[in-house]
Parts: structure tokens; sequence; C-alpha cells
């Protein structure tokens, strides 16, 4: 092609804007909050691992029922204004059973740190457990530590309650 | 993870395969990495065939009919003698097959709650119901195609795919890296600038961000270049066989997003300018028309929910009018008696999305300023960094000066999409705002592609007073050589600054001051700032910076789940909240004010309530009334405290 000396000058000129460019926002890219890193590693790769390493609205919202759905159980026992039953549904894989029953008191065992904290229909934030059971497994909601807690009913049945 | 690699190479084999059928002129290379995006559309296509006939998806039978249409474009190939494609298929599927292990292991999917909304949309599609369980809202805002692809994730094990981005990622930046290194394939600058722009496009925070992030972006990026470039290359080659892909790509943007359809306009404005006859446009039309045929005009025009506040300035009907009028530019213009003006269908284009944006924004300049405040701002909050603060004045200069043959086609598209990013908030009536979540902020990934292009194809053929021919070898040297250039970018700089100037002065003038950097406050307090300042806060703090004034010290009893946020009352109000069961309805309709309310308040970001404040004495308590015409505070010796009965 042509010889160096009669290359554009304008050309010369947009090719080191773009690579200045280039370099600046390299530099740049690492000053910026780790949230709004393009490459950002995350220690799993499930949509929960995914939820809760991410910001911390989306765990409040769908984290819950990401979580209860790797359990892979069929249908949840809550007290009403607890649980979404559409999220619940389509991302957790499960069915919600609103249930009047005394939720408290029921001497489970020590269950470490909270998973997460589940933002309720009602509009409270609280922490929550979960107890993994066998695929298949009906789940119920038991009141923990001011969160919930969710029983396999092959570990403990669902209490019997008034309604 | 197997599954996830054999949906995304069936997906890639379905765009192979026809791409072989319908494009056996393509450059190899270039049919390697169009295949997924292609893939993509049609699966997208025929997905949104399936939720037509059966009013759910089923994806694994959707991609089983998209697979069987790419390999018997594969043995269409191959009886007609077209056997040398096997090396690039192996190619393409071990590409294919290797990034998605890579996504599988490496994890770097990002989320943010609209990621959440697409994937629920794409779990609930496929249920039986499905199209009556998704969110009404949502068939508009996040629209069939990315759910389609997603919902994909039912074969997995995952409720999503990782590999799809990246998939659209790659098959972005390699088209571009191809585009450039096939234009300057005589030029032995060809390696540098490649890998210039190349490099530019992956220092670019937000185009990485967005082969990770679950949202639309990098598809309508993908697809947004391959439609310009690929209707550049039926000019520069003559041959019609980029006329599918050009046409699939401009159907599957409308698939993708509320606003892509008017992305889609401006590619198809630019298609009517061409000289491209019937071959070419009747191919890059016939998708369109299809898809939005059966999204549009028999799913959401009949959905009930759109039904309700259908007019031609709604989305889903101002969508089909535009569609229909961007295929109508591109048939009417080659009618032999109207090819005269349809030479210039793209410069009339712009004339009027120019005007509609000068008209739209005269009645509301403070939006505008608004926009152009967020858009700054977003080199920072945005995480642009310095990718628009060096590719705006470099485009610009591309514009002007370049000598790209059939440059319009970069040109008008560039101009025209940028268009668009200050057109739609205005047409949405909602300012972009900063931050990495905005519209405008994501909108933005759509095109910076096209612009690296055309900066870069400037580059390659050479700009206005130049001495060189460009790499085609067609001399279009300017005789006057430097000392023109120098003239001519004199007279030019200079006209720049002063219109960009007058500009600026004028939108922070006639923008009620919005904008203005020095700005005399007609009073100090906060309380009076906010008030002077932007619609947006005053809507979101008004009321409670007008409680300080009102009652601060004061005790302010409302119901227990009123939305309004207990700490702004305290430190912004200075009130103290009592949160108690009274019935906020209990106001007797003769004491609610009659003179204007002193504002409106919008305590959760969705509704909005007007609001009065009735005088009472320094430190009475009050509660908070709500009724029909708004919110009202009364001092408990106007009514007292309504307790609910229990």
């Amino acid at each position: 092609m042509e010889t160096s000396d009669r290359h554009s000058r304008v050309g010369f000129w947009l090719v080191t804007v773009l690579v200045v460019t280039t370099l600046a926002n390299l530099v740049a890219g690492q000053l910026i909050p780790r949230s709004l890193q393009a490459v950002l590693p995350r220690d799993g790769g499930s949509l929960y691992e995914l939820v809760l390493s991410g910001q911390r609205g989306l765990a409040h919202q769908y984290g819950f029922y990401l979580g209860i759905g790797e359990l892979r159980g069929r249908r949840i026992y809550a007290p009403a204004g607890v649980l979404d039953p559409i999220l619940l549904d389509a991302l957790g894989g499960m069915e919600l059973r609103e249930a009047d029953y005394p939720a408290a008191d029921h001497d489970l065992p020590q269950l470490g740190e909270p998973e997460s904290e589940l933002r309720t229909v009602d509009g409270r934030t609280v922490p929550y457990w979960l107890i993994a059971g066998d695929p298949g497994d009906d789940y119920w909601l038991a009141a923990h530590e001011g969160g919930y807690v969710a029983v396999p009913v092959s570990l403990m049945p669902l209490p019997e309650g008034d309604g | 993870m197997m599954a996830e690699i054999v949906i995304a190479v069936c997906l890639g084999v379905t765009g192979f395969g026809l791409l072989m059928a319908t494009a056996p002129r393509l450059s190899p290379w270039a049919r390697t990495l169009l295949s997924f995006p292609i893939g993509a559309a049609i699966y997208m296509a025929l997905a949104s065939l399936w939720v037509v006939i059966r009013g759910n998806l089923d994806p694994g039978r959707t991609l089983a009919v998209a697979t069987v249409i790419g390999v018997v474009g594969l043995v269409d190939a191959q009886v007609r003698g077209r056997r040398a494609f096997w090396r690039e298929g192996i190619l393409l599927v071990a590409g294919i097959a290797g990034v998605t292990a890579l996504m599988r292991v490496w994890h770097l999917t990002q989320l943010s709650p609209d990621s959440l909304r697409y994937l629920l949309f794409a779990a609930q599609i496929t249920a039986p119901d499905g199209l009556a369980l998704v969110h009404s809202p949502d068939l508009l805002n996040r629209q069939l195609g990315y759910p389609a692809l997603h919902s994909l994730s039912i074969l997995t094990d995952r409720q999503y795919l990782a590999s799809i981005g990246p998939l659209f990622g790659i098959s972005t930046l390699g088209f571009l890296v191809w585009t450039l290194a096939r234009a300057m394939r005589r030029d032995r600058r060809r390696l540098l600038v490649v890998m210039v722009a190349a490099a530019f496009m992956l220092s670019t925070n937000r185009f990485l961000y967005a082969w990770f992030y679950v949202n639309t972006h990098i598809a309508v990026a993908a697809f947004l270049l391959v439609a310009v470039a690929g209707t550049w290359w039926t000019l520069m080659e003559r041959v019609d066989d980029w006329a599918w892909p050009v046409g699939i790509s401009i159907g599957a943007i409308v698939l993708l997003r509320p606003d892509s359809p008017l992305f889609a306009v401006v590619v198809l404005a630019v298609i009517a300018a061409t000289h491209l006859g019937w071959g070419f446009r009747l191919p890059a039309v016939a998708p369109v028309i299809l898809i939005t045929t059966l999204w549009y005009g028999l799913t959401l025009f009949p959905h009930p929910h759109y039904q309700s506040y259908m007019s031609y300035t709604s989305p889903v009907a101002g969508n089909m009018v535009a569609v229909a009028g961007g295929v109508a530019l591109v048939l009417f213009s080659w009618i032999p008696r109207l090819r005269s003006i349809g030479r210039h269908a793209d410069v009339i284009t712009l004339g009027v999305m120019f005007a509609a944006f000068g008209f739209l924004a005269w009645r509301n300049l403070e939006l505008v300023a608004d926009t152009a405040r967020a858009t700054v701002m977003n080199i920072e909050f945005g995480a642009w960094l310095f990718t628009w603060v060096a590719l705006t004045p470099l485009a610009v200069l591309a514009f002007f000066r370049h000598r790209i043959p059939h440059g319009r086609v970069w040109t008008v598209s560039v101009v025209g999409f940028a268009l668009l990013y200050w057109i739609l908030p205005v047409l949405r009536e909602g300012a972009w705002r900063e931050g990495p979540g905005d519209s405008g902020n994501r909108i933005l990934i759509h095109f910076v592609s096209v612009v690296v292009a055309l900066v870069a194809l400037a580059v390659a053929y050479g700009t206005a007073g130049d001495r060189m021919p460009n790499p085609a070898g067609a001399s279009m040297a300017n005789t006057d050589g430097k000392r023109r250039t120098r003239t001519q970018l004199g007279a030019a700089l200079p006209l720049l600054l002063i219109t960009a100037a007058t500009i600026n002065v004028g939108l922070t003038t006639a923008a009620n001051h919005v904008g203005n950097p020095v700005k005399i406050q007609p009073r100090v307090e906060l309380t009076g700032i906010v008030h002077s300042d932007q619609a947006y806060i005053r809507r979101n703090y008004g009321f409670v910076f007008r409680l300080y004034e009102e009652m601060a010290g004061s005790e302010l009893v409302l119901r227990a789940d009123n939305p309004t946020s207990n700490r702004a009352l305290r430190i912004f109000g200075g009130v103290t909240p009592v949160r108690a069961d009274i019935d906020p309805s209990a106001l007797p309709e003769e004491l609610w004010p009659s003179e204007d309310p002193l504002g409106n308040f919008r305590p959760d970001y969705t509704q909005e309530h007007w609001y009065w404040i009735i005088p009472g004495e320094p430190g009475e308590r009050r509660w908070l009334a709500e009724v029909e015409p708004g919110w009202i505070v009364v001092p408990e010796s106007v009514y007292p405290v309504p307790e609910m009965d229990s």
C-alpha cells in the first residue's frame, strides 16, 4: 500500500486519540467502584449465588425465592403477607399455601448466620434461614430470631393451627 | 454445562445453515461471526410465532425447529455443491462450545432488577398459560426476544444462560474487526487500526459490561452493527447476499426493546436512500414485517392491557406506525417515479427527526437540560469514562471530513441513533438520569460500535485533504493538499466552538436556569432550594421540607403503612412520626381546603399526591388525612386524630 510518509495526518490523530482514550479508560477503570467493574468474577454461577453476591436490594427482593427453589421442594406453607406466590412459582418452582399456625417456639437447632434478608409482601425486611430437606418435600416457615426459617416437613411437621 | 453448550451450538448451527442457504457468497469469516446472532434471531422469530399460536412458549421444540431450519440450509448447500463449509463450521462449533464452557466455569454474569424481570418473564412464558401469566407491562417493556432466549435455560440446571451475552459480545466485536480488516485489506496500517479499534472497544467499560449483563443491550448492539455494516457491504461489493442477514437483524431488533423499532426505522431509512434494488429491499423488510405482525399486531395490540390506552402515541401503536413507515420508505422509494425523492429518504428522515426533537424539546427544555446534565455526569457515574468524551469529537470530525465510499450509510446511521438518544426522553416525558442503571446510559451501548466503525473507516479511507488514495485503490486525492485542509479546519473549528457555545448558553438560559452552573437562589434554607430546583427533588422531598417550615418539632400521626419514610420525616421534616392505626379518610369534606395545593408528593416513586397543610399552633400534634383530593396535614385543634375502630 502507500508509503508511511503519505499516510493521513488526520488519520494519525484519530488513531492517537483512540489509543490515548483506550489507555485512559483502562487506568480510570481501576479507580471506579467494584460494582461498576465490567468484569466481576463471582463465587458461584447459580442465579441464587449471583443474586446474593450482587446488589443488596436484589438479594432482598429475589434471594429467598431462588434459594428455596434450589432446595427443589413442592410447596411451602407460610403466614399471610410474607411470601409472593408469583415469585415463588416463577423463581422457586414451588406452590404457596397460606396457613394460620403458631409459627414461633419450635426448638429449632442453632442455625448460625442467616442466608440473607427477605423483603416480605407486607414490607418488612427480615433475615431468613433455609434447612434442606429431600427433593419434593413440603416446607413451612417458622419464626426465628426476628425472621423466618424454611423447615422441611420431613424434619418437623407443620404445627397444628387454628385454620 | 453440556445442555447449555448444546443450546448455544444449536443456535449457531441455525444461523450458519441459514446463511449458507441465503448468503452463499458471504465471506466465510463473516458467516462464522454472524451465525450466532442470526441463529438467535431465527429462534426469537419462531418463539413469537409459537406464542401467537399457543399462548405460551415451548423452548425445546422451538429450538428444535430452528435447528432443523439450519440443518436444512446445510444440506441444501451440500446438495448444491457448496461443500467448503466444514472447516468454518467446525471452527464455529468449537468457538461457541469453548466460550459457553468458559462462561459456565467463570461466573461473570451481572444482574440488576431489570435482569430478574427478564428471567421472570422467561420462566412464566413457558407455563401452560404463559402469556396470561406474564406481568402485562413486561410484555412491552421487556419484549419477547430476550426472555425467549433465556427460557431455554429450562433445559439446563440453571435459570439463566450465562453464555448468551458473551456470544453476542464476541460476535459484535469480531464482526467489527472483520469489517475494518476487510475494508483495509490492502493497507499495511490494517493491523494497527484494527487492533486500536478492538482495544478501544474492550476498554469501554459499558460495552464489555454488557457482555455479562443479563439485558438486551449487547444483542441490540450486534444486530444494529450487522444491519448497518451489511447494507454498506452490499453497496461496496455489489452482491445482495447481505440482504437476509440485514433483514433478519432489523427484524430481531424489534423484538428486543420497546424503543428498538425506532432504531430499526433509522436503518430502514438508510436502506431507502441507497440504489439497491428489489433483490435487497424485499429480504431487508420481509422479516421485520413478519415479526412486527406476529408480536405487535397479533400479540400486543389485541392484549387487553394495551387496548386500554391505545393511541398513536402509545408505544404499541407508535412502534407499529413507525415500522410501517420505515418499510413504506424502503418500498416506495424504489418505485421509478419516486426514486428522485427516494434518494434523499435518509436525509428527509433525519430532518423530520430534527424537527420533532426541536418541537418536543422546545415544549420541555427543562427535561432536555436534565438529560444533557445526566449525559455529562454519566461519563463518571455511568462508567463510560473517556469513551464518549473522545468518540464524540472524533465522530464529528469523521462526519465532516471522511472519504468513505457510500459513507452516508455510516454517517446517517450515527446521526440518527444519536438523535434518538435525545428524542427518546422527550417522547417518554422523563429525562435520562445519572447512574449506570439508567436507560439512557445503557442505550449508548447500542451504537457505540457503529460510531467506532465510522471513525476507524474514516482513518482507513482517509479524510478530505489527505494526499493519499483510499485503500480500495480509487484515487480520491485532494489536489490542494495540506494547505486546504488547514484552511478548512481553521474555519470549521471556530464555527463548531461558537455553535456549541451558543447552544450551551441558549439551552441553559431557556431551561429555567436548571442547568446554570452559577445560580442565585431566592432563599438559603434547604427547603427553599428544593422548591426552587428540579421538579424531581421537589416531588420526592418537597412535602417533608414544607413540614419543616410549618410544624418542625411537632408530632405527625399517620397510618402505619403510609409509604412516607420515617427517616425523611425526622431528618428533613423535623417532625416526629407516630405510626398508628388511624382512619386517614375520616376528615369531613367541609374541612377540605379550598385553596390550591402546596405541591405534589411522590412518597414511593409511583403514586403522586397533592398536599395541603392546615395551619396550627406551634408544637401542636397533627395527623395526616388521606382523602380524595390528596393528603392534608390536620392540626388536632381542627379535627382530632380519628382512631380506627378495632
